[in-house]
């Protein structure tokens, strides 16, 4: 008789929740379209849609509870005691919210863009759900086998929905482009953990940590082919040219979804990788990490300012601050993680936000692309245009706004741990970044609107998204420490980022 | 000891002895004729050299995809099966709930003409 | 370490509430672009005054609850700027304050506010122009009169300021407010520029006094603070270069309250920077009442009363305000007579009556200038507002030459107008006589160098005030009509909106004068203490009130007061009624004199020849195509920006091939790097 190992369930529920939520709306999508009508109203596309967006929305829902009340509890659990896999903590129940809640809002953005865009089909959910379940799985795995198992589950279905809009072209392109680099990656990535594991005669970060040997040339090469597959996920210089590909290609919403999530969970699961299995290999991964923050904040910004589609725009834009997270990384301090996780959140809302108007600017089966078509975008729709000025100051980083007070954080940390020059960097590639950002305000508030017709009116969806961005923004911006809230009292962000990441350093 | 073994012997050689006899046998039996499709390497009866303009059944790789899932989750069975008893009821609630999005998969294709040719 | 005084939340609400719907205004057309219904903003504009005005009288009922001498209300409500530390800690609060003095401003500017937002319903209803913006209008008012709150509440000199700027911020855009006429624009531009001079001389006061304050140990911005501690400067001096008078030595509080003054010569229009004012009628009517008569102008007086305990430190100081108030007063009265436009006569009469509150504030007269202040806000306010309605049912024309015996046409206006009139001439029992006489007394007792004379500039003054309402008046109500048949039938009393107030403020300009009666008239009819003002504001002023002088020489002042205005209305009456020809005969003979008074002495030409164009021209060769245009816009903005479009555009463009077999090399030469680093 075999024991039966001491699981304990608990450590899952988050992921799954959200398995069990794709499983149902997999099931619901094809009982739905087989049935004439549903509690007296006429099934149609969009009804089915919008009853699998709300599915969905639920159940990211319970997982933002259950992570929050997981985080709340505190304490380090592992799911496995035998073979710790997966753990969780602060940091992965704290990363876990933040998923689900970025996760739930992109549901919530997409329910009229797919209709606009005649793309609606159900797996849209069930892949959004499986991807967010595959994130969820890496930033809570100790073991490099569990972080590679996250990471496919995260990266397959985001491939089908990069090309989800199949009759489009450059969607093909941006989800075939997106699979041979993305699979060139994870092989390379998996190189590195074979060699990792070879040398440590272990997966787990606890047996990395104990048996890498940092004169082993194996070791290292193993080290900097996990850092490069992990460098793609992140879109670090020179790592990053599928980027703006694959963002312009895929869907407005997809694009919203995956330049916001993959983002956190594989910038958080670089810091648990960092902090628990290489700490003692800190000062050689530095100068790494320094000069690919550099480059990616340099490249970035400078690319950015050539682009004039705005998808293309937002992607250089998100590669831009990719680098100047990487500062974090590079300080290795709790300070500079703290940091880039309250730059995660920040720039979650500001980007979801900024996607948010230009899915919610879709019109008849178009996206909404070219920068110019922002002209006048103030007189014939305000408050869209008044939240997209706001999303563009943000991520400039003009003071008011989150990603003023996030881009201070990181540049705060930096100024201590003595990353001088790094910080002249990017404080010079934020004043760039100001010229591309600050164009379209300008237009949509300087010019004439040109003939190109929007859509006229805002799905209550995306309505509702983009008040949440902003208000976040806002509050983020203004006071991070006490964020009002009208249900659950003043919620204090920073101490949170402070509190998740203090875990690594035996806080 | 190795005596336990002599059954594995035994299928070996038999193995090896059973397809060197087809090979051979076919090989004196058999007519000949030689043609160029002969000499392509064998890729799952698709010609080598075509057009990529052309059109082709998708429903083909579908169904051999589907095939390799299936192919792939039958093989955390079989070692499931050899210590069944063993592993007493933790171990069948485990396969139980593996079995379940499994079955989810297998409902969802059926449902959407995965399985239709 | 100061008795801060009685706490009351209430008046935060006081500026606050014209802030907050001016908010509302901006947010609905700047950034929403769905302007609300001309009438219901109108509506809203006034509400927020009016009840700006109600928390106001409910504050003064506390205020008056309060014994005499500790009477001071205070509304801490944050620490707007914090900044450095030990004696050199500024800490500047948002903190309102609620004494006497600040009472009787904020008083005066929310009740004639109100009645001006009123006024403004109607006025505006018949803005036909292009650039139509009701709400737009209502917006800068409510930011006006919030400024304008800030201004008088602050309790300290950062805060003043801020308001100080905020209502010269408002008044520019007013001025301007049809800006699609370039003169207004241009004379919008003029009073900024004219007032920044003044702020100038604001800010090196402020720091000035700063800085003494921090020297002694006792850092602070605060009225309350810089009072407490303010004996510890006087002694101080100041090294001045060789070549200025009275070198190299000058007492600091002097320099400190010259650079103030400075700062109210901007604001309250006193030579030498008087000019912006009489340009600024370029803006509506209501605005010319409320901005450029009743209160925003005031200000400058109302720093100087504010700082008085600073003023009756520095007699040097206080010397210069005074002539130079008695001065304007002359100057700009002597301008008023010649000028036509019915605005600009207000206008000049407006630098003049400013004059006279300065010439009271240098004397020692604080109470006096204050009281002043007070009624000159009602006729004056009054006078724009019924030379408004006179503008509005002559459909916009101003020129007095073409008007004449409207006193049959406009029946309810020509008595409101009538009544600001006698107040302005100083006739008893009207508003303006108290005042006026209030302050001639205060010249007549007071220490300043030359003060006889000065008595003697203001009764000249005053009679020509007289003498150049009164031919406003003939020219305008009475003698034959010089309006077209055509408009004439069409002129009669503008609606509902512009009249009413007009009666409310004629009422005040009749009596107003009355809390301020004099002594001496109050033993006659047997009331102790029946100047109530001036002991109201008696706990404020402790510092320096003129020496008393006989009571024989109070009447006899007054009779000669009363004589003087008499014969500049006999005057007028004898010039514009009696013998319309004379006066065209007069210019005549005094050609060179008239023209020079017409033209406003050239102060204007002269301006404009000795300082404007050659500053002008430097900027524009020097400073903008040099410098700016070439060296920061050319090498240094717009180099570097082209500098790195071209990177991106010419280099880096190059390697974002869109092949994904070249994106996949750039990430095995960065994989390489890494781990050739890794492994070195």
């Amino acid at each position: 008789m075999i024991p039966a190992p001491d699981l304990n369930l608990s450590v899952l529920l988050p992921i799954i929740l959200v398995a069990i939520g794709s499983m149902t709306i997999l099931m619901g999508e094809v009982l739905l379209s087989r049935a004439d009508t549903v509690l007296g109203r006429e099934v149609t596309e969009s009804f089915i849609g919008t009853v699998l967006a709300g599915t969905a929305i639920f159940f990211f829902a319970l997982t933002l509870w259950a992570s929050g009340v997981a985080f709340a509890g505190g304490g380090v659990q592992v799911f496995n005691p035998d073979n710790p896999m997966y753990q969780l903590d602060p940091f992965s129940s704290f990363v876990t919210a933040v998923l689900a809640l970025s996760a739930l809002l992109s549901c919530a953005l997409s329910i009229t863009y797919l209709s606009e865009l005649r793309i609606n089909h159900g797996e849209y959910y069930a892949l959004i759900m499986l991807s967010a379940s595959g994130m969820m799985l890496m930033v809570a795995a100790v073991d490099l086998i569990a972080v590679f198992l996250g990471l496919e589950l995260m990266s397959i279905p985001i491939y089908v929905l990069a090309g989800f809009d199949r009759r489009k072209l450059r969607s093909n392109e941006s989800a075939l482009k997106y699979f041979l680099i993305g699979s060139f990656a994870s092989a390379i990535l998996l190189y590195g953990m074979a060699l990792l594991y070879g040398v440590s005669g272990g997966t787990s970060f606890e047996a990395l940590r104990a048996g890498f040997d940092a004169d082993n040339p194996m070791a290292l090469v193993g080290l900097g082919l996990v850092v490069v597959g992990f460098a793609f996920k992140i879109s670090m210089v020179p790592f990053h040219q599928w980027t703006p590909d694959v963002y312009e290609g895929a869907p407005s919403a997809v694009t919203a979804y995956m330049s916001v999530t993959v983002k956190v969970a594989a910038f958080a699961t670089l810091i648990r990788l960092l902090a628990m299995a290489f700490g003692p290999l800190e000062a050689s991964l530095e100068t790494i990490f320094w000069v690919l923050s550099a480059l990616t904040i340099v490249v970035g910004n400078i690319m950015a300012i050539i682009q004039e589609n705005v998808k293309r725009m937002l992607a250089y834009s998100s590669i831009a601050h990719a680098g100047y997270l990487m500062i974090g990384l590079v300080t290795g301090t709790i300070e500079g993680y703290s940091a880039m996780i309250f730059y995660l959140i920040a720039y979650t809302f500001m980007n979801l936000g900024a996607f948010g108007v230009v899915v919610a600017l879709a019109n008849r089966g178009n996206d909404c692309e070219r920068i110019a078509s922002f002209a006048g975008l103030a007189r014939t729709r305000p408050g869209l245009a008044a939240v997209m000025a706001l999303f563009m100051l943000s991520l400039a980083g003009i003071p008011g706004t989150a990603g003023f007070m996030g881009k201070f954080k990181i540049f705060m940390a930096a100024v201590n741990s003595g990353d001088i020059w790094l910080l002249i960097i990017g404080v010079l590639m934020s004043v760039v970044s100001v010229y591309y950002y600050l164009r379209i305000p300008v237009l949509m508030y300087m010019r004439e609107p040109e003939d190109e017709s929007h859509r006229t009116e805002i799905a209550s969806g995306e309505g509702a998204v983009l008040v949440v961005c902003a208000l976040a923004v806002l509050a983020l911006g203004l006071f991070p420490n006490r964020v009002p809230t009208l249900l659950f009292g003043d919620l204090d962000v920073l101490d949170w980022a402070n509190r998740s990441v203090g875990m690594f350093f035996g806080g | 000891m190795l005596a336990e073994y002599t059954g594995v012997l035994v299928i070996l050689v038999l193995g090896v002895v059973v397809a060197c006899a087809m090979l051979g046998i076919h090989l004196l039996l058999g007519p000949r004729r030689k043609f160029a499709g002969k000499h392509e390497p064998f890729e799952c009866g698709e010609s080598q050299i075509v057009s990529p303009r052309r059109r082709y059944a998708v429903k083909f790789y579908m169904v051999a995809i589907l095939f390799v899932v299936f192919d792939v989750e039958a093989i955390f069975f079989y070692p499931w099966g050899a210590v069944f008893q063993d592993l007493g009821w933790f171990g069948f609630m485990a396969m139980f709930i593996f079995t379940i999005p499994l079955a989810i998969g297998l409902i969802y294709e059926w449902m959407k003409g995965g399985l239709e040719w | 370490m100061v008795d801060v005084g009685t706490e009351s939340d209430l008046l935060r609400w006081i500026p606050l509430l014209p802030l907050l719907v001016a908010a509302y205004h901006g947010i609905s057309i700047g950034v929403l672009r769905r302007p609300t219904v001309p009438r219901v903003a109108a509506i809203f504009s006034c509400a927020a005054v009016l009840l700006s005005f109600v928390l106001a009288c409910i504050a003064l009922r506390d205020l008056l609850a309060l014994p005499p001498d500790s009477r001071m209300l205070v509304d801490d409500i944050y620490t707007w700027i914090g900044a450095g530390i030990g004696s050199r800690a500024l800490s500047a609060e948002v903190s309102f304050q609620l004494d006497p003095l600040s009472a009787v401003m904020t008083l005066v500017v929310t009740f004639v506010g109100s009645m001006i937002h009123i006024y403004s319903i109607g006025y505006m209803e018949d803005d036909h122009r292009d650039d139509k913006g009701t709400q737009r209008f209502f917006c800068y008012l409510n930011l006006f009169t919030f400024s304008m709150l800030v201004l008088v509440l602050g309790d300290n000199l950062v805060l003043m300021f801020l308001g100080w700027e905020g209502v010269g911020l408002c008044s520019y855009l007013l001025i301007g407010f049809w800006y699609s006429d370039s003169w207004n624009a241009y004379c919008g531009s003029k009073a900024f520029i004219v007032n920044r001079i003044g702020d100038f001389g604001f800010l090196i006061g402020l720091f000035l006094l700063f800085n003494a304050l921090s020297e002694i140990g006792h850092p602070a911005v605060s009225f309350a603070g810089i009072q407490a501690h303010f004996d510890g400067i006087v002694e101080m001096t100041i090294a001045v270069p060789a070549w200025m008078p009275f070198a190299p030595e000058w007492q600091l509080v002097n320099v400190i309250g010259l650079c103030f003054f400075l700062g109210a010569c901007g604001k309250s229009a006193q030579i030498p920077l008087y000019v912006w004012l009489p340009d600024a009628m370029a803006g509506p009517t209501p605005v010319s009442a409320l901005i450029h008569a009743a209160t925003m102008v005031t200000a400058g007086v109302y720093m100087v009363c504010r700082l008085s305990f600073l003023y009756a430190a520095a007699p040097e100081a206080s010397a210069v305000i005074a002539w130079t108030g008695a001065i304007t007063a002359l100057v700009a009265a002597t301008i008023a007579i010649t000028q036509n436009d019915i605005k600009k006569v207000l206008a000049y009469s407006t630098v003049s009556q400013l004059g006279y509150m300065f010439l009271a504030a240098g004397c020692g007269g604080y109470t006096a200038a204050i009281f002043h202040l007070g009624t000159h806000a009602f006729f004056k306010g009054l006078l724009f507002l019924a030379a408004g309605a006179v503008i509005l049912a002559m459909h916009h024309e101003q020129d007095m030459r073409k008007m004449g015996g409207l006193w049959r046409r406009l029946r309810m206006t020509r008595w409101v107008f009538f009544a600001g009139v006698y107040a302005i001439a100083g006739f008893p029992p009207f508003s303006g006589f108290f005042s006026k006489d209030e302050i001639l007394v205060a010249a007549w007792a007071s220490h300043v160098p030359g003060h006889t004379w000065l008595y003697g500039i203001g009764m000249l003054t005053a009679g020509l005030t007289a003498f150049y309402m009164f031919r406003l008046w003939y020219l305008t109500f009475c003698g034959e009509s010089r309006v077209p048949s055509d408009v004439l039938s069409h002129v009669k009393d503008p609606n509902g909106f512009v009249v009413n107030p007009l009666w409310v403020l004629a009422f005040f300009s009749v009596t107003a004068g009355l809390v301020g009666l004099p002594q001496i008239w109050g033993d006659l009819i047997g009331i102790e203490e029946s100047n109530s003002l001036a002991n109201f504001l008696k706990p404020v002023f402790a510092a320096g009130e003129p020496h008393h002088i006989a009571h024989s020489t109070e009447y006899w002042m007054a009779f000669w007061a009363v004589a003087i205005a008499l014969s500049g209305t006999a005057l007028a009456w004898l010039l514009y009624i009696k013998k319309p020809g004379v006066p065209d005969r007069i210019a005549a003979t005094l050609s060179g004199l008239y023209r020079t008074l017409l033209n406003k002495y050239y102060i204007d030409e002269l301006y404009d020849a000795v300082i404007v164009r050659p500053l002008v021209v430097f900027s524009d060769r020097v400073l903008y195509r040099i410098v700016d245009a070439g060296v920061i816009d050319g090498i240094g903005a717009n180099g570097t920006a082209y500098g790195i479009r071209a990177v991106a555009a010419n280099g880096l463009k190059y390697a974002q091939s869109g092949l994904a077999q070249n994106y996949i090399f750039f990430m095995i030469v960065g994989a390489v790097a890494i781990v050739g680093y890794l492994l070195r």
